[in-house]
Parts: C-alpha cells; sequence; structure tokens
C-alpha cells in the first residue's frame, strides 16, 4: 500500500509537469508515418506537410488556418488569391460590378467540374453558400457572408434563401451585397464560399465532412484519419493549372517541437508552423535558406476601453504605448522573428501605413510628459488582461510591463485566464483595464484589421472606440469603384487610428516554415498560405 | 456465492449513475464557454451561438441535459464533441486502442528491466550492481517525463536516427514512447523485485531446497521468485490503470493519439462531453477490474462471500 501512495505522489509531479510542458504547444496528433510516400511513385512525386490537426476541411465545418490549407486545395471558389495577393479568377472566368458596386455577376468557367465528374453550375454556389448561412449547419465561419444581401436573415432563421444570391443560368451566378462593397470578390475567395455537389452532401453531411468532394486540384485519397493525417491526390477532372505533385499528405502534430524534429529527422518535408519560437535561431543555423519566415496577417495588440476613465483620455493611452520598448520585445522574445508594429495593419499588407501609429515609437520621456499632463493613472496601478498562451506571450505581458513600471512608475496587475474563461470576459466587456489579444484577417486588405476591430458598428470592436472621422473613411473605401481606389481612404483610416490609439499594436508575428532539400518551390503568401500546389518534389 | 456476486455486480449500477452525475456536474462547473471559444478571439454572431448552442442542447437546464445525456448512453451514444464535431464514439475508438497499445508495451518494458535489475540487485547485495541499480533508478525517478521524453526523441530521432521521432506505425515507434513511460515504475519494480526477492531467500523452504542439493538457478527461478514476483504483480496491475489515462505528456511528445491526450484537449477546450465521455469510458473499466478482483477474493476466500 505504500508503493501506491508514492506513485500517486510521483503522479502528481508528472501532472505538474505535464501543465508545463503541455502549455506551449497547441492539440491535435499522430504522424511519423511515411504511409503515402512511394505510393504514389508516378512523376510528380509526394510530399508530406506536417500542421495541427485542423478542425473541419471543407466550408461548414472549417474553423482555423490548418483546415484553410486542405480546404483550397480540395475546392475552387469563384475567385482565388494569387502569391501576391491579387484577386484572380478561379471557377469564375470573369466578373463585373454593377456602377455602385453592390451587384456582382460572375460567369462561371466552361467544362469545370467535381471530382466525381459532375458540371459545376451556378445552381451548386447557391446551394452551398445558403447551406454555410443555414443556422443548422452553425457553421463557425458563416459570418464571412454577412456582406451579402440577406445572408444575416438566413443565419438568424427569419428566411431560407439567402435574397441577394440568383443563378441565372448554370453559368452565370449574380451576387447582390447589402450595401456598396468593392472588396466582394476578394472575401469570395476564402474557402468558406467553395461550392459542395448536394447529391454527395445531402446523403450524409457527416460523412462528407471527413471525405469532402470539391472541384479543386486535389482531391481526397480515402477519409480524413483523424489526429492522424490526410492524403490528397490529383483530381483527374480538374480543369485548371494541375499542381506540382502527384499526392499530398498532410499529417497532425500535437506539438510543434515534435514536427520540427521529424523535419530534421527527414521523415517530413514540410513543417508549417515548425519550429517552434524558441528553436528559430537554431533552424536558422541548420535550415538556412529552407527555413521561410513570412507574415502570417496576424497582428497582437493591447486594446484600451476607451470610453471608461483614465483610459478615455488619448493621451492616457499614447503614453502607455509609447513606454513599450517592441524592438526589444522581438528581438530578445521573438528571436527576431516577426516585426515590431508601428502600425494597424502588417506592412505585407496593401496600402499598409507602416508608422501610423506615432506613439507606438519607444521614448520614454514623452510618455512620461503624456502621463503626468493627462493628470496620471488613479492608484498607480494598471490591469492587464490575457489568455495563458505560450511562454513568448507571458515574457511579452512581462516586458510591457516592466516597460510601465521602470519609465512610468506604474504597477501592473495581471489578470491572466484559461482561454475559454477569457473569451467570455471578452464577451462582457472589459473596461477596467487593457486587454492583450490577436487579430488575423480574413482577407488581403487593411479593410479585414479596421472595420472589424474599430468601426464603432462593429461587433468585434472591444474597445467601444467610435470615430465619425473613421467610420467615413471606412464607407468611403466599400463604396469606393476599384480596390485601389479604396487604398486612399484605407490609408486614412490607418492614421486616424495611429492617432487616437484606441489599440496598442506591438508584435506582427511571422510564420515559420522548415523544408526538407527534397522539395522545392516551397512558397508561403501572405496570408500564411503553403502554396501547396507549386511544390516540388526533386529528391527521392 | 451466486447471492453474494449477484449482489456485487448490482453495486455496478449505482457507482456508475453516482460517477457519471458527479463528472457531469463537475465539468460544466468548470468557468468558461465552449460555443463563445470556438471563435477564437473572434466575436461570433448572435445567431451562429444561438445556433451551436441548440445543437449541443446547451440551452437546456442542466438536469434536462443530464438524463438525455444518460438516455443515449444507454443506447450507446456518447454524444458528439463540440471543437471538432466528431462523435465522441468515434475518438474513443480510435484513441482508446492506442492508450492500450502503449500501456502494453510500457508494462513489458517495465516488467522486463525492472524484474531483471530487480533480481541482479537481490542475488549481489551491498555489491557495485546492487548500488548501480539504486543509483539508476532514483535518477530515472528524479528526471521528469517530459525532460526525459524531449531528450531521448532528439538523441535517438534526430542525431543518430536510430528510432521513429514520432508515431507508432511501426514496431520501433512504440520502443522510446514505453520507455519513457516506463522509467518511473521501473524504478519500483526494480526495488519491489529486490526487497521482495531478499525476503523469499531468507525463508525457511528456501533454505531446505537448497540443503536438498538444488541448483541455485531451479531455487530462483522455480521457487523465490514465484513467490517473490507477487507484490510486483499487484503493482503492475495498478500502474496499468494510470498508464491508460495519464501518459498524457508521453501521447504529446510522440504525437500519439491517445485516451489521455484526447481527454487533456477536451478539459482545455470546455468539450465538456468528450470529457464526460472519456471519464465515463474509464471509470468504467477501473470499476468493472474491481469487481472482477472482488469476485476473485470471494472464489479464494469463503469468508468474504458468507458475510
Amino acid at each position: 500500500m505504500k508503493i501506491v501512495s508514492r506513485r500517486l505522489g510521483g503522479l502528481t509531479f508528472v501532472w505538474v509537469f505535464l501543465l508545463l510542458a503541455c502549455a506551449p504547444g497547441g492539440v491535435g496528433d499522430d504522424g511519423g508515418r511515411g504511409a503515402a510516400e512511394g505510393e504514389l511513385s508516378q512523376e510528380g512525386g509526394s510530399f508530406s506537410v506536417g500542421t495541427l490537426e485542423p478542425v473541419g476541411i471543407e466550408p461548414v465545418t472549417m474553423a482555423d488556418l490548418y483546415g484553410f490549407q486542405v480546404a483550397r486545395l480540395l475546392f475552387d471558389g469563384l475567385t482565388d488569391l494569387s502569391a501576391d495577393l491579387e484577386v484572380v479568377p478561379a471557377a469564375a472566368a470573369e466578373w463585373e460590378a454593377s456602377d455602385d458596386n453592390t451587384v456582382f455577376t460572375f460567369q462561371l468557367r466552361e467544362g469545370i467540374r467535381f471530382s466525381n465528374g459532375r458540371e459545376v453550375t451556378a445552381g451548386d454556389f447557391v446551394y452551398s453558400w445558403n447551406r454555410v448561412a443555414n443556422p443548422e449547419s452553425a457553421a463557425n465561419v458563416a459570418y464571412h457572408g454577412l456582406p451579402i444581401l440577406g445572408w444575416g436573415d438566413v443565419m438568424e432563421g427569419h428566411s431560407d434563401q439567402i435574397e441577394g444570391l440568383r443563378a441565372i443560368d448554370d453559368q452565370t451566378l449574380e451576387v447582390t451585397t447589402a450595401e456598396p462593397f468593392v472588396l466582394l470578390p476578394m472575401v469570395l475567395a476564402h474557402p468558406v464560399f467553395s461550392p459542395v455537389p448536394e447529391e454527395i452532401f445531402g446523403d450524409d453531411p457527416a460523412a462528407f465532412s471527413d471525405e469532402p468532394v470539391g472541384n479543386g486540384p486535389y482531391m481526397m485519397d480515402g477519409p480524413w484519419r483523424h489526429n492522424e493525417g490526410i492524403s490528397l491526390v490529383r483530381n483527374p477532372e480538374y480543369a485548371g493549372e494541375a499542381g506540382n505533385a502527384d499526392g499530398i499528405e498532410f499529417r497532425s502534430y500535437n506539438e510543434l517541437s515534435t514536427m520540427f524534429r521529424d523535419v530534421q529527422a527527414g521523415n517530413l518535408d514540410i513543417g508549417y508552423e515548425a519550429p517552434p519560437v524558441e528553436e528559430v535561431q537554431a533552424a536558422r543555423e541548420e535550415f538556412g535558406d529552407r527555413l521561410i519566415q513570412v507574415s502570417s496577417g496576424l497582428l497582437n495588440y493591447l486594446g484600451f476601453p476607451t470610453t471608461s476613465p483614465p483610459y478615455d483620455a488619448p493621451d492616457i493611452r499614447r503614453a502607455l504605448s509609447m513606454a513599450i520598448d517592441r524592438d526589444a520585445i522581438v528581438d530578445s522574445i521573438y528571436h527576431g522573428t516577426g516585426i515590431p508594429a508601428r502600425g494597424l495593419v502588417p506592412p505585407v499588407a496593401p496600402g499598409a501605413v507602416e508608422d501610423a501609429c506615432a506613439s507606438c515609437t519607444f521614448d520614454p520621456e514623452e510618455a512620461q510628459r503624456l502621463l503626468e499632463e493627462a493628470g496620471g493613472i488613479p492608484g498607480e496601478t494598471v490591469k492587464l488582461y490575457y489568455a495563458i498562451g505560450d511562454q513568448a506571450l507571458t515574457d511579452t505581458m512581462e516586458a510591457i510591463a516592466n516597460g510601465w513600471s521602470t519609465h512610468l512608475g506604474l504597477e501592473t496587475e495581471f489578470e491572466v485566464h484559461e482561454f475559454s474563461p477569457f473569451v467570455d470576459l471578452l464577451y462582457e466587456g472589459i473596461d477596467d483595464g487593457i486587454h492583450s489579444i490577436g487579430w488575423i484577417w480574413d482577407y488581403p486588405s487593411a479593410y479585414s484589421f479596421l472595420s472589424p476591430l474599430l468601426e464603432s458598428t462593429s461587433g468585434d470592436n472591444l474597445t467601444a472606440w467610435s470615430n465619425e472621422d473613421f467610420d467615413r473613411a471606412l464607407r468611403e473605401a466599400r463604396v469606393a469603384e476599384t480596390i485601389e481606389a479604396g487604398l486612399p481612404a484605407l490609408e486614412e483610416a490607418q492614421r486616424i487610428a495611429g492617432e487616437e490609439v484606441p489599440i496598442a499594436p506591438f508584435h506582427f508575428p511571422e510564420l515559420s516554415v522548415v523544408h526538407t532539400d527534397r522539395v522545392s518551390e516551397v512558397v508561403l503568401d501572405g496570408l500564411g498560405t503553403l502554396r501547396a500546389e507549386e511544390v516540388a518534389v526533386t529528391g527521392s | 456465492m451466486v447471492r453474494y456476486a449477484v449482489v456485487r455486480s448490482a453495486m455496478v449500477i449505482p457507482v456508475m449513475v453516482g460517477a457519471s452525475l458527479l463528472v457531469f456536474l463537475a465539468a460544466f462547473a468548470l468557468p468558461g464557454d465552449p460555443i463563445r471559444a470556438l471563435g477564437g478571439t473572434r466575436v461570433l454572431p448572435e445567431s451562429t451561438i444561438e445556433a451551436l448552442t441548440a445543437r449541443y442542447n446547451l440551452d437546456q437546464p442542466l438536469p434536462v441535459q443530464y438524463v438525455s445525456y444518460m438516455g443515449n448512453l444507454l443506447r450507446g451514444d456518447l454524444g458528439e464533441s463540440i471543437a471538432s464535431r466528431r462523435s465522441i464514439n468515434s475518438i474513443l475508438a480510435s484513441s482508446l486502442p492506442v492508450s492500450l497499445r502503449l500501456a502494453a508495451a510500457t508494462i513489458v518494458v517495465e516488467t522486463i528491466i525492472g524484474v531483471a535489475a530487480g533480481v541482479m540487485a537481490a542475488l549481489r547485495r551491498k555489491s557495485f550492481l546492487d548500488t548501480l541499480v539504486l543509483v539508476s533508478t532514483t535518477i530515472a525517478v528524479a528526471i521528469p517525463t517530459f525532460v526525459l521524453a524531449f531528450l531521448l526523441q532528439y538523441l535517438l530521432g534526430v542525431r543518430w536516427r536510430l528510432l521513429p521521432v514520432a508515431g507508432l506505425s511501426s514496431w520501433q515507434g512504440y520502443l522510446l514512447p514505453a520507455f519513457v513511460l516506463a522509467a518511473v515504475s521501473l524504478a519500483y519494480v526494480a526495488r519491489l523485485t529486490r526487497t521482495s526477492l531478499v525476503e523469499t531467500l531468507g525463508q525457511d523452504y528456501v533454505r531446505t531446497a537448497q540443503s536438498k542439493g538444488l541448483s541455485r538457478r531451479r531455487i530462483l527461478v522455480r521457487h523465490a521468485l514465484r513467490n517473490a514476483l507477487l507484490p510486483v504483480v499487484t503493482f503492475i496491475g495498478i500502474d496499468l490503470g494510470f498508464l491508460i489515462g495519464g501518459a498524457v505528456v508521453v501521447e504529446a511528445v510522440f504525437n500519439l493519439d491517445g485516451i489521455g491526450l484526447a481527454l487533456f484537449r477536451a478539459i482545455s477546450q470546455r468539450d465538456n462531453l468528450v470529457v464526460v465521455g472519456i471519464t465515463m469510458v474509464l471509470t468504467f473499466a477501473f470499476v468493472m477490474v474491481n469487481l472482477v478482483v472482488d469476485l476473485l477474493y470471494a472464489v479464494l476466500d469463503p469468508r468474504i462471500r458468507f458475510d
């Protein structure tokens, strides 16, 4: 019996370490298999990509960056994004917008087929989009369609057909937006707007989620092996430009470090999001130009409750922002990965104003002066809310608090929560302190940051900031004749928000990807998307 | 005996119902909304939250949710995961076998190495070998599991490329995770074997066997070890229970789709029905093992069945 109690003691000990060990990683599983290798040994060869386990890989269930990588190979929406983030035709050969940018008419390409051989029609898009918006599907990312007229009514159960969606004939689809929205073709490049074949989905939605049938360059080679992997092969029915490799094997990992080890050992060709931050330096030496670091379209920032004192005073917000040494954080905590943020949108975004936020430059004296002039902060204490993340996040929060303490003489009270309770706090509203949080764009436009985060009508505006000039600038960007014509308005919006600092951006993180010398042409775009169709298998 | 067996078996029902209620309440008492968390830091539209809440019955009062859950459970349906939308039955079907196989491999490793080390130490008491076993097992217990896991994974998997870094696709894949998991327990097995064997070797019947002129080897294997290993077997049995659900670190590091990791993931995502489902299956296994043990005791010891 003594042994049992000792054993229990040991277990507690292990549990404590477990919490420490598991904190930084994500969750997902099994890998290390060479299953698909060799099976597809035609000329194009096959390669493997490691990711965390996706939530879903088809329009209704997809939710994360990992599922996105797979879904974009299985499906072709109306439009797509090129490697330099331009909107390009995909299933639609061409489209035109009405003068006021509310009615968009898409002409489908001739002869595009699902991998089961059936031709894709405009009606398939109508069916698929309605399915995503339908509350019974409860699609996680259904909000993407909200700019379309009547989409929200379907989501709320007031209607069972999206009003602004009409198949004029088999080849022509007409999409009407609720208000002028020049960015619509860019929004539609997201795989959530992919067509799915009703005859297959309708029979068994759950089976479809595990083995979706689409119209993309690749198709499923057997159902998704959860927590293990997803095998794709070339879609023989695909009429567009075929991918380079014959087969792509996505493998699910729990831990980024394990994924990195598998690339180091040569068992895995591409590690998506490997190495973890702590090992970036070592990876640079070992992998050289086979370590790729690109913007992930992520922004990390501090949000202020702009309607509660003392944070309602712009000078207080500026002072707090100026006392943060962003360069030091990126250099020492992130080992030079990512960019210190001095604007509101990642520099890779078209129309990004890189120095829009003047008070995002480290200037302790000026910070102190501003704080004193604004009357200081009552109690000389600020509350900082964040969700438990990886070690780098904790270190960053401590570095920020150190800056406030050293340069402004302010104490920081940390409010650290597990992720899920933290999200609850966001819904309820945090008005007695500052929150640290990240935002990732849905499509490559500054608009995808500015509108959700700071427009006064947005549900994601957690700062309660409201500025008429800013709202007007965004409206101008929406109704502009072309995306380019809207850029000056978006630049103006960035300057307004940069001046008022309702949010203090501090870091644009980058995504790290390593690959073995078995593969080449490994390219990632500014959305952090692996352009897997372009990867070439060169080694054996 | 039959009456005892029936009464003892029937006790499983209230135990399971009680356990399910406790686990259910505990899971749902955790702060944090599983639906809202699905959107990450993005605020989901009210309509999406409502649709998802209805899909998982979360709009019902807790007692109603519990009753409908138990109803489905009796039909063998454990429900659907909120975070992954997979059926919980299929989550268990894929991860339970992984955990069972890993636990079995671990038991093999800890038995072979632990018993061998214990026997050697017992036979050469106070020798260098004995001290070596003592010191090395102390070190094995002292090293945190994740340190050993990362270290061996790097050395054997990456540096020398002798074993797979992750996964269980070949039998070699079991070696590292099983050894890391066994490291702590095999220290206990070794010491338990040593102590027990030393005690047994001093027994009268062993000396009798010696005086009859039996070979040292025959005494050890046929007489002493069989008796000395009884407490070791008991320990390994208990360890098996811990191994099935408690191998979270090793499952994470070696990328194994095991039940411990599935449970850990479900707790952090507030995927309550998955938490309840996995815990119920583990509880059921534990209760059944106890039932079998109790019935066996009754067979062996008449006093129990007549009380």
